[in-house]
């Protein structure tokens, strides 16, 4: 019986996939990519609230020489 | 150089690999001595939120023949106008020498830390958000005023004081104005969206 799948093997098809894809020019950026369908408001209001959660969660700041620091990244 | 990008495969966080591959390509190009690569599009929305935003692939504005000539070495190659590397998982796409804002933009481009002797280029908050509002007003990218807004908050939040004279004159121009007020106005009240 063949295991289950995990985490790392999803991630790997994902990554396997979409190369292939792109190689075979299935992937090609011709245009912006835009989204047209309006979300649900709601929907919308959830993802502006998670932005700012993490923008407050991981405040960002300029540093004594005006370079942004991102602490999201360090 | 070689052996920092291939640490870059052990990143979990797409978003961080990406941030990271970019960081070591801006170093390389100084190293090489030449322009480092600003950062526009999706990829600087993702880099400003943190995250809060995703995006596939990586447009940046950077001297093309130095960008293309250490893609290659690399190991990226070319399908359409986008460089990629399967080992990695990184797209980029080369999408001018400079910025088409012009000579001002290009004098407010933010840098960016992400690690301790690791900066990346990207283009001003203010130029992103005339960039989003065109998206949403010509394009009819609808999420992109919400993406606008969320950049004025992370601005707000970092104690950088948003320069509304300049937003107001590039909205003029991009004939966005209508937009920019309804970012500004939401910003101003601190209602959602």
């Amino acid at each position: 019986m063949r295991g289950a799948l995990t985490y790392d093997d999803l991630k790997r098809n994902a990554i396997e996939t979409r190369a292939e894809l792109f190689e075979k020019g299935d992937f090609l950026r011709v245009s912006r990519k835009v989204r047209k369908k309006p979300r649900p408001r709601e929907d919308l209001n959830i993802l502006y609230e998670r932005a700012i959660e993490r923008a407050s969660r991981y405040k960002p700041y300029y540093d004594k020489d005006g370079k942004l620091v991102l602490p999201y990244f360090l | 150089m070689k052996r920092k990008l291939g640490e870059i495969r052990r990143i979990e966080d797409p978003v961080k690999r990406r941030a990271t591959f970019i960081a070591i390509l801006s170093r390389e190009m100084t190293l090489r001595g030449e322009r480092t690569p600003v950062v526009v599009g999706g990829e600087a929305v993702e880099l400003y939120t943190q995250g809060s935003y995703t995006t596939g692939d990586i447009d940046i504005k950077s001297p093309r023949a130095a960008t293309v000539f250490i893609l290659k070495e690399w190991g990226f190659s070319k399908k359409g106008r986008t460089w990629f590397n399967r080992e990695l998982d990184i797209y980029v796409d080369w999408v001018g020498a400079s910025l088409e804002e012009g000579e001002e933009a290009e004098n407010r481009v933010t840098t960016i830390k992400v690690a301790k002797g690791l900066e990346i280029r990207v283009i001003s908050i203010e130029d992103l958000v005339i960039d989003r509002l065109n998206a949403a007003k010509w394009w009819g990218d609808v999420d992109s005023l919400m993406w606008a807004k969320v950049l004025l908050g992370v601005k707000k939040r970092s104690r950088g004081k948003i320069d509304r004279a300049y937003l107001q004159k590039r909205a003029k121009e991009e004939a966005v104005a209508d937009f920019l007020a309804k970012a500004l106005s939401s910003n101003r009240s601190g209602r959602k969206r």
